[in-house]
């Protein structure tokens, strides 16, 4: 995969990928802050489970490169009671799927303490996981739950698409007073493409139009960017102009954004590769409904996975999750064109 | 349960700023039975930290007597496994459970490691006011209120002659006192206002509440 087609006129760029930019903002920030470290699952002496940290046990060291057992409860909850006193910890979980044995931290204490004590206890915690299929890892390790954690209150959850999100979230993210989780798409590790040499921290509460255009609203996150992106491309070529949103915060969601976009083409298709039935797509574009209804032509169409546990096979594994020929016929099918 | 793994982050944070505050993390019996509580035994030792842990074990989580959870009833034997060092005081007695806290306080300051603490205790009283206590008899809690610490404390206190019978009623009145003044505050007090319901979900420097 090449990402190319928003990049920047920078002065000075390099040629980089999603894994080392999420590399880079990890060394970035321990140097940068004392109170930052890292602590997951074979994030120092295998080198991370997708290779995203290797290397960094060697230059900073087991205290700030922390390998912890398989205790996603007691290590996550370590992390919230760490920044609680004072520090900036980062907690790396291996993927999603693992992330709900840490779900009872993550909700219970993380996205509630602050209430609960009337703002006497915050939880400046960032929790990094990789979510998403198309590795053949099947159901163990494939799913998008992002979703279901933007359904809290009380924590903040970012999904970067782009190298320049990856390498400039986590910063933002660990000067935030609050709880925010960083959603990394596996497939998105392996991406190259260019980064301004000065690359810093980006805003993590903005939408992005990554591709604008007069006929429709593609509104995506993460792993589907690019897949929307391309469809975009292949729609241009039957002279259908796709604006593609790239919502990069699932919570907060910024409404203006996306209400923006619609208002002016009148028509959105909402690719999430959640499923599909109580899904982050559902729940924006019942917004779109609230707020813009009257802007629509025509209904707001959808492209989720499937409702099954995603597979192992691999033909099995792309059927099941968003692929550009459905986005393009979502969007061809919301427009009511053939 | 959900406090155990915050007490290692604490303990963590202390050990990494190379500060020589103790951590002391409490919970019940019942927190045992969770995963959360052997998965903090783990880190506490694994890692090290000046964690005291004190186990009040009252036999019961809410209404289930420790033998229907537990295979192995004898807490402080689980924190042993974890290579913690580990004991078990007499929670009924006052001066005791000083005496072992002291002296827990003072293993952790020297060897910035864990120590775990069991209190063997019991709940005289039920779980909340919607527990009609069908799960014990009256006569296992009649055994136990004889064991009462604070009055067993009284005694002590008065056999010693740190106190005087004299003194108690005094002493009742004052905290009598210092509980109805509390109370009080307390009804004096006015409500949170409807319109602030969401504050502090977010902090307020930050991006509001209401995703």
């Amino acid at each position: 995969m090449q990402q190319g087609a928003i990049q920047q006129e920078a002065v000075q760029t390099i040629e980089t990928t999603y894994r080392e930019a999420v590399r880079e903002a990890i060394r970035d920030a321990i140097k940068r802050d004392e109170r930052v470290f890292l602590m997951g699952e074979d994030i120092g002496r295998y080198g991370g489970s997708y290779a995203v940290t290797k290397g960094l046990l060697a230059e900073l060291g087991p205290e700030r490169i922390r390998d912890t057992p398989l205790s996603e409860s007691g290590f996550t909850g370590a992390g919230i009671g760490a920044a609680m006193a004072g520090m900036r910890p980062i907690v790396e979980l291996m993927t999603v799927n693992f992330s709900l044995l840490a779900l009872d931290q993550i909700l219970n204490t993380a996205a509630t303490v602050r209430h609960m004590s009337g703002n006497q206890f915050g939880v400046p915690l960032v929790i990094r996981m990789a979510t998403g299929a198309g590795r053949q890892v099947a159901a163990q390790h494939s799913h998008s739950l992002e979703g279901w954690y933007a359904h809290i209150p009380g924590i903040k959850v970012v999904a970067p698409a782009t190298i320049e999100d990856a390498r400039g979230m986590l910063w933002t993210a660990l000067q935030d007073p609050d709880p925010v989780l960083i959603f990394e798409n596996v497939m998105l590790y392996n991406m190259t493409g260019k980064l301004a040499a000065n690359a810093g921290p980006v805003d993590i509460d903005k939408a992005a139009v990554r591709r604008p255009g007069r006929d429709i609203s593609l509104i995506t996150y993460g792993g589907s960017l690019w897949k929307t992106i391309d469809a975009a491309t292949a729609l241009a070529a039957e002279n259908i102009e796709a604006e593609v949103v790239d919502l990069r915060s699932l919570r907060p969601l910024d409404d203006a954004t996306i209400m923006t976009s619609v208002a002016k083409t009148r028509h959105a298709v909402i690719v999430d590769e959640g499923w599909r039935s109580g899904s982050l797509s559902a729940e924006v574009g019942m917004r779109i409904v609230e707020q813009a209804f009257w802007a629509l032509d025509a209904p707001i169409g959808r492209v989720c996975s499937e409702e099954v546990p995603i597979p192992y096979p691999s033909h099995l594994e792309k059927a099941a999750i968003p692929q550009t020929p459905k986005i393009v016929a979502a969007a061809k099918a919301a427009l009511g064109r053939s | 349960a959900g406090g155990l793994p915050l007490s290692i982050g604490f303990a963590l944070a202390e050990h990494m700023r190379g500060s020589d505050v103790v951590t002391a993390c409490f919970f019940g019996d019942g927190a045992v039975a969770e995963g959360e509580f052997h998965e903090a035994m783990n880190l506490a030792a694994l890692w090290e930290l000046p964690v005291l842990f004190v186990c009040e074990n009252n036999r019961y989580a809410m209404g289930t007597a420790l033998a229907f959870s537990e295979s192995e009833t004898d807490i402080q034997k689980k924190a042993a496994c974890y290579r913690i060092i580990a004991e078990a005081v007499d929670g009924m007695d006052v001066i005791a459970v000083e005496a072992a806290a002291r002296r827990a306080i003072h293993a952790v300051r020297e060897t910035r490691k864990p120590y775990f603490l069991e209190c063997r205790t019991y709940r005289l009283r039920a779980h909340s006011m919607y527990d009609a206590q069908l799960y014990r008899d009256r006569a296992e809690v009649d055994v136990w209120r004889h064991k009462e610490p604070i009055v067993r404390f009284q005694g002590w206190l008065e056999a010693n002659h740190i106190i005087h019978p004299e003194d108690v009623p005094r002493m009742e009145a004052d905290v009598d006192a210092e509980i109805a003044d509390a109370v009080a505050f307390a009804e004096a007090g006015t409500w949170e206002p409807v319109e602030e319901l969401t504050r502090f979900t977010y902090a307020e420097s930050a991006v509001p509440a209401g995703g």
